[in-house]
C-alpha cells in the first residue's frame, strides 16, 4: 500500500458514520500494517478505525485487530483519567469563583459523537476569561501542575498568549485565554463566545461549554490552524458538530466576519469536505461564499503555508496587534525574554543565550530549521 | 442485597467507556480504572437504570443462555465488588 492509498484509507476511516459507509473493503496486510497503525495513532483515529473494522471497511489480521483493540484501550483509559482530573480542577477553580469554559475533547465527545469512544484526546483544555487568569493560573500551580514554559515577559500571556500548557505526571491542561495563536486569536472575542454556553454533564458534575456554535467555530479554527496540513481527527470534529440541528449559522456567519475568520472558517470547510469526502451542510453556504478580506488571506497563510516554519505566526501577530506601544511590547518579549524563559526553551547540554534566540529569526529568513 | 425489592444502578458519578467488548470505568478522584469484559459489561450496561437483582438474573441469564440460578453467585459478587468500589450504589425502592 503506497503512501497515498493510507492517506485514502485514513481519510475514510475519518469519515466513518458520517456518509454512507464506502463499498471497498481494505485488508491490511502484515507489511501494511505498522505504517498504517503508526498514522491511526497520530490523528488519534483508533475509535474510528474500530469502528471500520466493526462495518467491514477494515480488515485486519486477529492479532493487528487484537493490538488495535489494545491501543484503543490505551486511549480510552487516558481520556478516563483525564476526565477524572478535570472534575478535581474544575473543582478547585469552582471554589476560587473561576468560571471554566471546558473546550474541545470532553465537550464534543459527549453528545456530539455518537460514542464519546469514538472521540480520543489526550489533554484538557479550558478557557477562562482574562479577568480570572492570574487566579486560574496559581490555581492550577496549588494543585501541583506544573507549567511547561514560563511567561516570556510579565503580561505577555493575557495581553498575547493563546494558552499556557501544564503538566502533572502524565496530564496535560492548556489554560486558554482565547482560541488561536496569532492574529486570529487576538481578533476573536472569546467574551463574547462565553455568553453562549451550554451545560454538559461528567462523573455526576455540571460543566459548561461553548454551545453547538462556539464549538463548530473552535473546531474550524483548530482544524485549520491548529496543525499543518491539519489532522484528520479536528476536521472530523468540523463535520460532525455543523451536522447538529441547534448551530445557529447566522451567528456562526456575524462572528466569523466580524472577527474576520472567513478565510479560516472557509479553509476547515473547505479541507474537512474534501479530505473527509463528506458535504457540508446547505446552511454553511453563506459562510462558504462570504467575501475575504486579503489581510484575513495572509493571515492565514501564516499557518497554512510554509510561512509557518519560518516565524510567519509571530510575524503576522505583529502585524495584528494594536497600535505601537503594544506592538512593541510583543517584540520586547520575543526578542528580549526572561533568560528563565530561555533556560527552559534550550534543549539539553545547550546554553540559554539571546544570540541563539537572536538567530532564529535569521535562520527563519534564510529559510533555515532553527539549529 | 438480598432483598428483592432493592434496586441497583450505577453511581452517577462514575465515568466509564464503552468499549463493545469491555467498559472501562472510574471515578473521580480515584486513580484506578476498571476494566470489565464480558459479561461483566453486560452487568455494567443493564446497571444504566435502576433494575432489581432477580431482573439482572433474568436478563443475563437470557443473554447468555444460561439458568439464573447458574450465574446467581457470580453475580452477586460482581454487584458487591461494584457496590465495595463505589462504582454501583443501591436504591431501596417502595414495593407495594
Amino acid at each position: 500500500m503506497t503512501r497515498e492509498d493510507q492517506t485514502s484509507l485514513l481519510n475514510t476511516i475519518a469519515a466513518v458514520g458520517l456518509a454512507p459507509d464506502a463499498d471497498a473493503r481494505h485488508e491490511i496486510d502484515e507489511e501494511g500494517w505498522p505504517p498504517l497503525r503508526s498514522r491511526i495513532l497520530g490523528h488519534r483515529l483508533t475509535g474510528l478505525a474500530l469502528l471500520a473494522c466493526e462495518r467491514g471497511m477494515l480488515v485486519l489480521s486477529e492479532n493487528n485487530h487484537t493490538e488495535l483493540r489494545g491501543l484503543h484501550r490505551d486511549a480510552m483509559a487516558l481520556a478516563l483519567e483525564l476526565e477524572s482530573r478535570l472534575i478535581e480542577v474544575a473543582d478547585a477553580l469552582e471554589e476560587v469563583e473561576v468560571d471554566v469554559t471546558v473546550l474541545k475533547g470532553p465537550a464534543v465527545a459527549h453528545g456530539y459523537y455518537p460514542d464519546p469512544s469514538l472521540r480520543p484526546f489526550s489533554d484538557l483544555d479550558l478557557l477562562v476569561g482574562a479577568q480570572q487568569w492570574t487566579v486560574a493560573v496559581q490555581t492550577l500551580a496549588r494543585l501541583g501542575f506544573e507549567r511547561e514554559l514560563p511567561e516570556p515577559r510579565a503580561g505577555f500571556d493575557v495581553n498575547f498568549g493563546k494558552a499556557v500548557s501544564w503538566h502533572k505526571d502524565h496530564v496535560g491542561i492548556d489554560l486558554h485565554r482565547t482560541l488561536a495563536a496569532g492574529p486570529f486569536g487576538l481578533w476573536m472575542k472569546p467574551d463574547a463566545l462565553r455568553q453562549w454556553r451550554e451545560e454538559f454533564t461528567l462523573g455526576g458534575e455540571r460543566f459548561k461549554r461553548l454551545d453547538a456554535t462556539g464549538l463548530l467555530l473552535h473546531a474550524c479554527v483548530h482544524a485549520s490552524l491548529g496543525w499543518r496540513p491539519p489532522l484528520l481527527l479536528p476536521l472530523r470534529d468540523v463535520l460532525t458538530i455543523a451536522s447538529v440541528e441547534s448551530v445557529d449559522w447566522e451567528r456562526l456567519a456575524g462572528w466569523s466576519e466580524s472577527w474576520g475568520l472567513n478565510a479560516v472558517l472557509q479553509h476547515a470547510f473547505g479541507t474537512a469536505a474534501h479530505r473527509l469526502n463528506v458535504s457540508v451542510p446547505d446552511e454553511a453556504q453563506r459562510l462558504l461564499e462570504a467575501p475575504v478580506s486579503a489581510k484575513e488571506l495572509r493571515a492565514l497563510g501564516a499557518y497554512t503555508t510554509d510561512r509557518r516554519r519560518r516565524g510567519g505566526t509571530a510575524l503576522a501577530t505583529m502585524q495584528a496587534i494594536p497600535g505601537l506601544r503594544q506592538r512593541a511590547r510583543y517584540a520586547r518579549s520575543l526578542v528580549l525574554p526572561e533568560r528563565s524563559f530561555l533556560k527552559a526553551r534550550a534543549s539539553d547540554g545547550e546554553r540559554a543565550s539571546y544570540l541563539r534566540r537572536w538567530m532564529t529569526p535569521a535562520n527563519w529568513l534564510l529559510g533555515r530549521k532553527h539549529p | 442485597m438480598s432483598c428483592d425489592w432493592i434496586r441497583f444502578r450505577q453511581a452517577p458519578s462514575t465515568l466509564s467507556r464503552d468499549m463493545g467488548d469491555e467498559i472501562l470505568v472510574t471515578r473521580p478522584w480515584s486513580d484506578r480504572i476498571e476494566g470489565l469484559p464480558a459479561p461483566a459489561s453486560l452487568v455494567w450496561r443493564k446497571l444504566a437504570s435502576p433494575v432489581t437483582l432477580p431482573e439482572l438474573l433474568e436478563d443475563v441469564s437470557r443473554a447468555y443462555g444460561l439458568e439464573a440460578s447458574a450465574i446467581a453467585d457470580d453475580v452477586k459478587s460482581l454487584l458487591d465488588e461494584l457496590m465495595h468500589k463505589h462504582l454501583v450504589e443501591e436504591l431501596v425502592a417502595s414495593h407495594d
